[in-house]
């Protein structure tokens, strides 16, 4: 193994290009879907940063528009689907370019992607304060906009899967595997979960009655995670991390066997969302143990993103990159672990309607999707606006006050959950309920809410240094971007780049 | 791609996939964009782990529905009933009983003592419809002669206890015992007559004597 093998004759022959194929990348639409991502951060954040004062202070509630009711589904969708959704098509439209060596199949769709997805986001954006809602979590939009969702989405899936039958790769690596089974899930889980009848323009009825609505919303709401936050990003993390480690990916075998056994395991989980309703037992018992068994398959993920950094440790001094993707794996490895721990039903007797979910959903969103986010954005920035990033000052700045930041966010939510839960069921030697009042069991818990507006602020204010970073770093670009141009031999065999699928493999 | 030196050094390797794993050897042909793939063995840990977890589930399911070995929704609600009832049999056992007799209660009612008690429970659970000093507010008047659902004291328990839900009067039964609900009467009748600032107009009717 000293010496690699002297080719063989046919090998030679097959490898010597009769011709070259020129083409170029599309790193524009890279460029706009970063330049949405941050701009909807900035904006969900925000909107994020309200209601949590809102809380602690009624006051904060301005008018009917205004009010936490309305506008916690806007910060959800923005955080969601405009700040972790355009980071989403970032990412693949960036790298599944590169691993399939083709330019994305058609230019025009990814601009009707881009333009679509942002005008469905200025639509959620104005109906949300409106109240115009499903009353859906992380489906309020109203049929009109999921109808424009479902056509966008199409378009999107349209574009990618054209590109993966043109690319020139004979194999499909790992991260595209998660594309694909996000892009198919998130459309099955969008049109299961949003059949409705409409009534008006802004108003509809799901088809679905009583529990049967619930338990399908809780298979899209749950799969959301799956297959919106946690799919995708780990795709992301397949390629976005070994190029910035410059270090082979840790085990091909790991990563089939955790890729299969996440998605096909994710999608039973739901049902552990309505533990103690009036979901019958057996279907919640269900949930609970794929939750548990989906364990182990999260944290595929984590070892196979963490060994990959085996060798390459050193580098975290001087990366802010691989940092920031340092910490966001092993948020994941902290959610995923809490997650099935929140669905064994005993702990869920106590952490249920309580802040300890706000805990858990910010370590994993604020943690895992924010930083991975951001370690993508540092990393593509000089690449793609071909400049030195501004400020690795700025960014370095960043990565602290957002560590620290979700750690004072999340801290005082798990007491603030675990105190709450207490109360609720403390019961005096009378066998009266100590806290009978609810308000009593919410103005105990006030302050965390105010040490978490402080935590908020930090991670918000991180993200305006980002921005800050970015556009000074744009400004220092280059005006002429022109995309880059790859040469790959021209095989005669055809467009998959050689005898086609795994016989490539074999030479 | 360039190689730093490291401990886990990535020699080339071109070879098929292999069945067995491999230790830190890049796969043969798994090169996308740059990046390559050991195929290492998955730790094993982590394998026994998701091991243990597929055995666990099928035994849950079946220790709840066959071998009875977990308790259900039903099972445990009716445990922790059992217990809390036998909590409350034990307290009202070691604790003399309080007396919802008419004449007991108005004698209850005249015992300062008592209505200092009331005045603390009043802070908490009545202050915010009846007003600090008991002069109404969203609720009515409580100084004064008149009363809607009468002013005696067995009257005042029976409204604190079943509540009125028509008027917003939330019932206390389950959040009281007799004995505070006793005590808020006393703190009631102790204010009688006092005509604090801002008193409501008053509601009902006066009551005679």
């Amino acid at each position: 193994m000293e010496t690699p093998a002297s080719p063989t004759p046919a090998q030679t022959a097959r490898r010597a290009p009769a011709q070259l194929d020129v083409f170029r990348y599309d790193d524009g639409i890279v460029r706009m879907f970063v330049i949405a991502t941050v701009t909807w951060g900035i904006v969900g954040m925000l909107v994020g940063l309200l209601i949590a004062v809102q809380m602690p202070f009624w006051k904060a509630n301005l008018g009917p528009y205004l009010t936490f009711g309305r506008l916690r589904p806007l910060h959800t969708n923005a955080v969601i689907f405009a700040f972790a959704g355009n980071a989403i098509f970032a990412a693949i439209y960036y790298s599944t370019q590169r691993l399939c060596k083709a330019r994305m199949f058609s230019d025009v769709m990814s601009r009707v992607h881009f333009w679509g997805w942002q005008a469905i986001i200025v639509a959620a954006a104005i109906t949300l304060p409106l109240g115009l809602t499903t009353s859906k979590e992380y489906a309020e939009l109203e049929w009109p906009i999921d109808l424009a969702i479902t056509v966008v989405w199409v378009v999107f899936a349209v574009n990618f899967f054209w590109t993966l039958y043109k690319r020139r790769e004979p194999h499909m690596y790992v991260a595209l595997w998660f594309y694909i089974a996000t892009i198919i899930t998130v459309a099955v889980l969008h049109v299961g979960n949003s059949l409705a009848i409409p009534a008006s323009l802004f108003k509809s009825y799901p088809v679905y009655a009583g529990v049967q609505d619930a338990l399908v919303q809780w298979w899209y709401g749950h799969n959301a995670v799956a297959f919106f936050l946690t799919t995708p990003f780990l795709g992301l993390m397949y390629y976005f991390l070994p190029k910035a480690a410059e270090r082979p990916v840790f085990s091909y075998r790991l990563s089939i066997i955790h890729f299969w056994s996440l998605v096909f395991i994710y999608i039973w989980a739901g049902p552990h969302h309505l533990n103690y309703t009036a979901l019958p037992e057996w279907a919640a018992t269900l949930g609970m143990v794929f939750s548990v068994m989906l364990w182990m398959p999260s944290w595929g993920g984590m070892i196979n993103g963490l060994f990959t950094l085996r060798g390459a440790w050193y580098k975290l001094r001087d990366s802010v990159v691989l940092r920031m993707f340092v910490i966001g794996i092993t948020f994941y490895g902290m959610a995923t672990f809490e997650g099935p721990l929140l669905s064994v039903k005993s702990v869920n007797a106590l952490s249920h309607y309580t802040d300890w979910t706000v805990a858990h959903v910010h370590a994993g969103a604020l943690g895992w999707n924010g930083f991975i986010i951001f370690g993508m954005i540092y990393w593509l920035v000089p690449r793609l606006w071909r400049t030195e990033l501004w400020s690795p000052r700025l960014a370095n700045w960043h990565f602290w006050l957002g560590t620290l930041g979700i750690l004072v966010y999340i801290i005082p939510m798990y007491v603030a959950g675990v105190t709450q839960g207490l109360m609720w069921r403390a019961f005096d030697d009378a066998g009266r309920l100590v806290y009978p009042d609810f308000m009593e069991t919410v103005t105990q818990i006030v302050p965390l809410y105010w040490v978490r507006v402080v935590g908020g602020s930090m991670y918000f204010t991180g993200v305006l240094l980002a921005a800050v970073n970015l556009t000074m770093s744009i400004r220092n670009a280059p005006k002429l971007l022109p995309d880059p141009a790859v040469a790959m031999p021209l095989s005669p065999a055809g467009r998959h780049g050689g005898d086609g699928g795994h016989a490539a493999l074999a030479d | 791609m360039s190689e730093h030196p490291n401990p886990h050094p990535a020699p080339e390797a071109d070879e098929p996939l292999p069945l067995e794993p491999t230790h830190d050897h890049p796969i043969a042909g798994h090169r996308y964009d740059g990046i390559r793939e050991y195929d290492n063995p998955m730790p094993r840990w982590w394998v026994m782990i998701f091991w243990a977890t597929i055995i666990w589930s099928p035994l849950y399911i079946l220790g709840e529905y066959v071998f009875d070995w977990i308790p259900t929704y039903s099972e445990r609600l009716a445990a922790q009933t059992e217990r809390l009832e036998a909590t409350r049999t034990a307290y009202t056992a070691a604790n003399p009983t309080f007396s919802t007799e008419p004449a007991a209660l108005a004698e209850y009612a005249t015992n300062p003592d008592h209505a200092a008690e009331g005045a603390a429970l009043y802070a908490t659970t009545c202050v915010a419809c009846h007003g600090d000093k008991g002069q109404g507010g969203i609720g009515p008047n409580l100084t004064d002669d008149y009363w809607i659902h009468g002013g005696t004291p067995e009257q005042v328990f029976a409204v604190i206890t079943k509540g009125v839900l028509d008027k917003g009067m939330p019932p206390q039964e389950a959040t009281l015992t007799d004995e505070q609900r006793g005590q808020l009467v006393a703190f009631i009748e102790s204010i009688h007559g006092s005509n604090p600032p801002g008193s409501k107009e008053p509601q009902g009717d006066k009551a005679e004597g």
